[in-house]
């Protein structure tokens, strides 16, 4: 390649360099075939695709979030996930660092590669970072219990009680800052319903919870 | 004080960073890891993260740009210094050592030439002093043979005994072919010099690891994310340390704990010739360090054995395991010299201490100068 004799590329060290590449293509179009599961993002990592392509997987924003709200993506969520961040609600909430850095969010503001980029009129409400999501079974409230902690942690009042003072998300006013999944009791301190794996109320991405309620309804339906 | 050996500094180096990285793991400073590591929004990012990004997002951002520019500039100012000195995958490598044979072949090379040296010391000059003026009707040969040799100064070529030059040299003729193609050393006219500038054809070496280079860029720009940071050793190296916290701190038990060691292993010790064959980062790097002329292995050619002493040495190459690059002549070596490390591994090896590392390597009048004041005395 370089044209000397002693320098050329020898055939062995060419197959070699081929196939690592042709690894690579090889690893890069099963994953974009197989595709990934959606997962939160934190606030600017909406846009998957822009996402995904600048994501270094450097921890910068996990590190920094004063919540301690991120985690990095479990490989079982994908490998293309896998050490993304995205948000365990149960260890903390996005409040868009409004208390500690003045709503200036700081895994953005450190982002090396502008994986997370707002828009420049970006405002909480603005970003969806998922959707509340109800598993009636599990919810003391739904079971007539009278806990409403969802309701009164909720700072965007998305949730509200229906007619039997059973909590119901509210799903244009919520953004998926994970408040209600934090405060909510069921799985903590031994009030756990039968058969429950999760909170009763959790963030989900918002195409998910569109899927799920879509389950519900026809499940409730039939 | 004995000298830290520089395999020991190395494994400090690494192990600091390393360590580093981890408190920024479990901080929030925002340290980040090797793929952007530095404060808050501050950070040097991975050269081929961000080459990589930009080819997938299509996105300038300046921040990364800036910090790409940065590290061009620090690379052509040290060279791959992060291979030797950063990256932790050498410590892994060393961690679970494989076969040897490499470190055998070197340590009994380097006993050889020691006994053979010690031979030369303990019969002095007596012999030696004698082919002196006979060595006069070969100095067609001395210059050539041993081109590094300041040709200025045969008095200093001449205590060389030439007889066991010839002898050394004779038996195995092709270990020894660049000594016959001197060219490069002999077209700057300063003979000392071992790092000439006319080493061009050496300057940059393509090979498999520019491949995998060239195929992690074009996934990346095909299928719109950084298809190699998936499978960066580096990158599994700290999110293996992090799940293995997570682990501990959070109760997190993941698939991940098994796939990413696994993945490494794969990697770094089934294929234990990742950074020589496959790293895609060392080749980005070896790109941009052929303009590299800071800190390069110098050899002190009145110390060298091969030179001075005409013993067939060739420790320092075989000490430069990995790059395959001879110190002694670079610019003709299997190795290219914008692959070297500075890992100081030569140095370290060679049995007389004749190559150090300066900051810039002159064409050394100096050196030639001083051997000429001190032929006398030999």
């Amino acid at each position: 390649m370089t044209g000397e004799k002693k320098t050329s590329l020898s055939r062995r060290s060419f197959a070699l360099g081929a196939g690592g590449a042709i690894a690579l293509l090889g690893l890069g179009g099963t994953l974009k075939l197989v595709g990934s599961e959606p997962v939160c993002r934190p606030p600017g990592g909406q846009d998957e695709d822009a996402f995904i392509g600048a994501c270094l997987r450097c921890e910068k924003c996990r590190e920094i979030c004063p919540n301690h709200a991120l985690i990095p993506t479990r490989i079982e969520q994908g490998l293309l996930n896998a050490r993304t961040p995205t948000f365990d609600f149960k260890k903390g909430w996005c409040d868009y660092c409004a208390e500690a850095y003045e709503g200036i969010p700081q895994c953005v503001a450190v982002c090396p590669t502008e994986a997370l980029r707002l828009p420049a009129d970006a405002t909480p409400e603005t970003v969806i970072l998922g959707k509340a999501f109800i598993v009636e079974e599990w919810c003391l409230g739904w079971q007539l219990r009278g806990c409403r902690r969802c309701l009164d942690e909720c700072p965007y009042e998305a949730i509200e009680l229906d007619a039997y003072d059973r909590p119901v998300v509210i799903a244009e006013k919520c953004n998926g800052c994970g408040k209600c999944e934090l405060v909510c009791i069921s799985m903590m301190g031994g009030s756990l319903y039968r058969g429950a794996t999760d909170r009763a109320i959790t963030i989900k991405p918002a195409e998910t919870v569109e899927q799920l309620l879509k389950e519900q309804t026809g499940g409730g339906a039939a | 004080m004995k000298r830290l050996k520089a395999q020991t500094l190395r494994s400090i180096s690494i192990a600091v960073i390393a360590v580093l990285v981890t408190i920024g793991l479990v901080s929030t400073g925002g340290i980040g890891t090797l793929s952007a590591l530095g404060y808050n929004a501050i950070a040097a990012i991975c050269p081929l993260g961000v080459l990589e990004t930009l080819l997938a997002s299509k996105l300038f951002v300046p921040r990364a740009l800036i910090s790409l520019l940065v590290l061009v500039v620090l690379i052509i100012a040290l060279g791959r210094v992060f291979c030797a000195w950063i990256c932790p995958v050498s410590l892994i490598q060393r961690w679970f050592p494989g076969r040897k044979k490499r470190q055998k072949e070197l340590e009994s090379s380097i006993e050889q030439v020691t006994i053979q040296a010690n031979e030369l010391e303990e019969d002095p000059c007596g012999e030696d002093r004698a082919p002196t003026p006979a060595a006069a009707p070969i100095p067609v040969a001395i210059p050539v043979v041993a081109a590094p040799i300041p040709a200025a100064t045969p008095a200093a070529a001449a205590p060389t005994p030439a007889a066991s030059t010839a002898t050394a040299a004779a038996p195995q003729p092709a270990p020894q072919p660049a000594d016959c193609t001197p060219s490069a050393c002999a077209n700057c006219g300063t003979a000392t010099r071992t790092l000439c500038g006319h080493g061009k054809p050496n300057r940059l070496k393509l090979d498999s690891r520019h491949g995998v280079l060239a195929g992690s860029l074009f996934s990346a720009a095909l299928f719109g994310f950084p298809v190699f940071c998936l499978v960066c050793p580096v990158g599994l190296t700290f999110a293996t340390v992090l799940i293995v916290m997570r682990l501990f701190t959070d109760g997190d038990v993941t698939i991940t704990l098994l796939v990413f060691p696994a993945i490494l292993i794969l990697e770094l010790l089934v294929f234990r010739k990742w950074c020589a064959k496959l790293c895609p980062m060392g080749a980005l790097f070896s790109l941009i360090s052929g303009a590299n002329r800071f800190f390069r292995p110098k050899v002190d050619n009145r110390k060298c054995l091969v030179t001075a002493k005409g013993i067939d040495c060739t420790v320092c190459q075989k000490a430069c395991a990995r790059e395959n690059i001879d110190p002694r002549r670079p610019d003709t070596s299997a190795g290219a010299l914008a692959d070297c490390t500075k890992c100081r591994d030569c140095a370290d090896a060679c049995p007389v201490g004749a190559i150090s590392f300066p900051l810039l390597s002159r064409p050394d009048r100096s050196s030639s100068r001083s051997a000429k004041q001190e032929s006398p005395q030999s």
